[in-house]
């Protein structure tokens, strides 16, 4: 009679089994980290201070907006964002100093950010360490290429800038490059004299670089100029040492017959600024053009509700960051807090974004060839082509 | 070559004005104050601030003197009572920590982003096919002005005597009736008003940011130390050498950077406090 009992029970415990996995079967496993209704913390590391302050505070005010519009959105039940910020103030040691902060008091498993590539590369190794996703909007350095698993960028590399600059600047027969000592310029500046030895015709002739905080230019402009060249490239990072350096150059008033060149720093119109008219005719190679009508109206959005313009950052770096927010956001609502999954998604997945279609196909850097090639006339940068 | 030691005459001519400033106060408190550095940066922006929110020239004056008296004595009640103890390591670090906050208060009124006293094109002087920006040859004409008055003041005034009584020994100065403390004091006002002097030229030179002053006490603070802490001239000297032959090595050699000129400016400094340690006009101290 025992043994008849047991047997019962046997079959009603396989029963439930089976009840059990058929319901799993169909519904999918338990997300162990689901996040409905939780509110996920994320990261961001911008220059929030120093020379690149305008585009970091720019980017701030985007991811604001953007995250408020998600939690509004997501109602009771759907997962909320919390953004700590930190300021990378466009530098390693400071950018780790924010890494370590936000990853060890703030527990937060996504970055958005660096900015600047010093403060993504510095943030890569440690990202690895700590299987925390860096998501740049920015950073362009050819070196974040293959830097680590956990670091991605939204940006097109520096390699394709350098490479449009050199073939620019083919034409001229005497060059000269003047570079800040930080990691976006070195890495545009080592590309270009990589790719202008595949033009026989043109000489460097002058190859200055400056320190970091540097803020007079005229002796070393005063050196280029001794050099005779056709052309001259500014490549200073964003910010007062951008508007210092075209400055004190237009007041070289008696240098002239060169041609000046310029990337993303004199492509912001507040690099230019101090500089007046003397910009006039100056070529600029950089981000590929993104202005569709989508991503105006969110930036007059933005406009509107975080005051100010977002003059400085660019239409494609705003849209960038736009995209970053939205990645990681809907990555982690999809996946839970687990930088793992996220990774795997995002660096499998294909995406619509503001900057277009979104593939990173197992690299860093998302996958973009196109940069543009713009003519300051008028006192705006005007797009020449995309190439 | 000719330009470029033009410009580095200016930014030596800066270094100079702040490091006479830094001779002034350590003759009179042998304390190095890095604080000089950036009170020449906060007076600088109180000019900035009185031009941007267009008060009349009189409230600009009135304003950029009250910043740098109220600064000044910031300055001396930081460190009076540790230099009447003789605490001169402490006076230096106070002085420093004085000058990060400075900074931090400048950062957080101003932001961090460069701001310009004059928009726009600076205008030049040309003479012949030479030029200079105006700022900078008033920076030149006020450098060589104050150094020469300086040089005057110590040397022959009742006051210069009373300066080098007190940085001989201050306690026998104090005991033939020299008040000490009131020379002190007024030293670290003169001392804020050519700090102030140097930011606002410094400024109009470049742009106003709120590390522009420590840049400026560092290269101060060598020129002082290789130009012997005790003499002005070796002072005046040692301010444009550690400026104009790094240039002109930088304007000279192909493949040697601005990036290279820290390492220039320390190894010109070495190679001076080398053949003469005790500055450049001291002769060497008498060995009992």
């Amino acid at each position: 009679m025992e043994q008849k009992s047991n047997k019962s029970l046997w079959w009603v415990v396989g029963l439930v089994v089976v009840v059990i996995a058929i319901y799993f079967a169909a519904t999918g496993s338990p997300n162990p980290s689901s996040v409905a209704g939780k509110t996920v913390k994320i990261g961001f590391v911008a220059p929030l201070s120093g020379d690149a302050a305008v585009l970091g505070q720019e980017m701030q005010k985007i991811a604001l907006y953007r995250v408020k519009q998600i939690n509004e959105a997501a109602g009771e039940n759907g997962t909320k964002f919390e953004v700590v910020y930190e300021d990378g103030k466009c530098a390693g040691n400071d950018a780790v100093n924010a890494f370590q902060k936000l990853t060890s008091i703030d527990g937060v498993k996504f970055i958005i950010g660096g900015l600047c590539s010093s403060e993504t590369m510095s943030m890569a190794p440690l990202a690895d360490q700590s299987q925390v996703l860096v998501l740049s909007p920015g950073s362009s350095n050819p070196k974040i290429e293959g830097i680590g698993k956990y670091t991605l960028s939204l940006s097109y590399s520096d390699k394709k800038t350098g490479e449009d600059l050199a073939k620019a600047l083919s034409s001229y027969k005497k060059v000269a490059v003047i570079t800040e000592q930080n990691e976006y310029n070195i890495g545009i500046r080592d590309t270009f004299l990589e790719d202008i030895k595949n033009y026989p015709s043109v000489s460097v002739v002058a190859n200055e670089t400056f320190p970091k905080g540097t803020s007079d230019f005229r002796s070393t402009l005063e050196k280029v100029r001794q050099a005779s060249p056709d052309a001259v490239l500014l490549n200073p990072n964003p910010g007062v040492t951008a508007e210092n350096l075209i400055r004190q150059l237009a007041e070289m008033k008696a240098w002239t017959g060169y041609k000046l060149f310029g990337q993303l720093a004199y492509l912001l119109d507040s690099g230019r600024a101090p500089a007046g008219n003397f910009t006039e005719g100056m070529i600029v190679i950089d981000a590929p053009n993104v202005n569709s009508p989508e991503l105006l109206a969110i930036e007059e959005a933005i406009n509107k509700d975080q005051g100010g313009t977002l003059n400085d950052l660019g239409h494609y770096y705003t849209a960038s960051t736009l995209d970053a927010v939205d990645l990681i956001t809907s990555l982690i609502t999809k996946d839970g807090n687990d930088a793992e999954k996220v990774l795997n998604d995002l660096s499998r997945g294909r995406f619509k974004g503001h900057i277009g279609d979104i593939a990173f196909d197992g690299h860093n850097f998302v996958r973009i060839t196109l940069s543009g090639k713009y003519l300051i006339q008028n006192g705006k940068a005007v797009l020449q082509s995309e190439q | 070559m000719v330009q470029i030691l033009i410009y580095s005459f200016v930014m030596g001519t800066q270094v100079l004005l702040l490091a006479l400033a830094l001779f002034l106060v350590y003759s009179v408190s042998k304390v190095q104050n890095f604080a000089l550095g950036a009170i020449g940066a906060g007076i600088a922006y109180a000019l900035y601030f009185s031009i941007s929110a267009h008060l009349q020239i009189v409230w600009t004056i009135l304003l950029t003197i009250g910043v740098s008296v109220v600064l000044g004595i910031i300055n001396f009640l930081l460190n009076e009572r540790l230099t009447r103890k003789q605490e001169h390591l402490f006076a230096l670090l106070t002085s420093f920590s004085f000058a990060i906050v400075l900074e931090s208060l400048i950062s957080i009124v101003f932001g961090t982003d460069g701001k310009n006293i004059i928009p726009g094109i600076l205008p030049v002087y040309e003479f012949g096919v030479f030029q200079i920006p105006i700022p900078g040859l008033i920076t030149i004409c006020f450098g060589v002005m104050i150094a020469v008055l300086l040089f005057f003041f110590v040397h022959f005034t009742p006051w210069g005597r009373m300066l080098r009584a007190i940085a001989e020994n201050s306690f026998s100065a104090e005991s033939s009736g020299v008040d000490s403390k009131k020379v002190r004091f007024l030293v670290y006002i003169v001392g804020s008003f050519i700090a102030g002097a140097i930011g606002i030229l410094a400024g109009l030179n470049t742009a106003l940011t709120p590390t522009m002053g420590f840049q400026l006490i560092i290269m101060a603070f060598i020129a002082f130390l290789v130009g012997g802490v005790s003499d002005i001239r070796g002072t005046v000297i040692a301010s444009y050498l550690v400026v104009l032959i790094p240039e002109t090595i930088i304007g000279s050699l192909e493949g040697v950077s601005l990036n290279w000129k820290m390492v220039l400016v320390f190894a010109v400094a070495s190679i001076l406090l080398g053949l003469r340690p005790n500055g450049l006009f001291v002769r060497e101290s008498r060995k009992s």
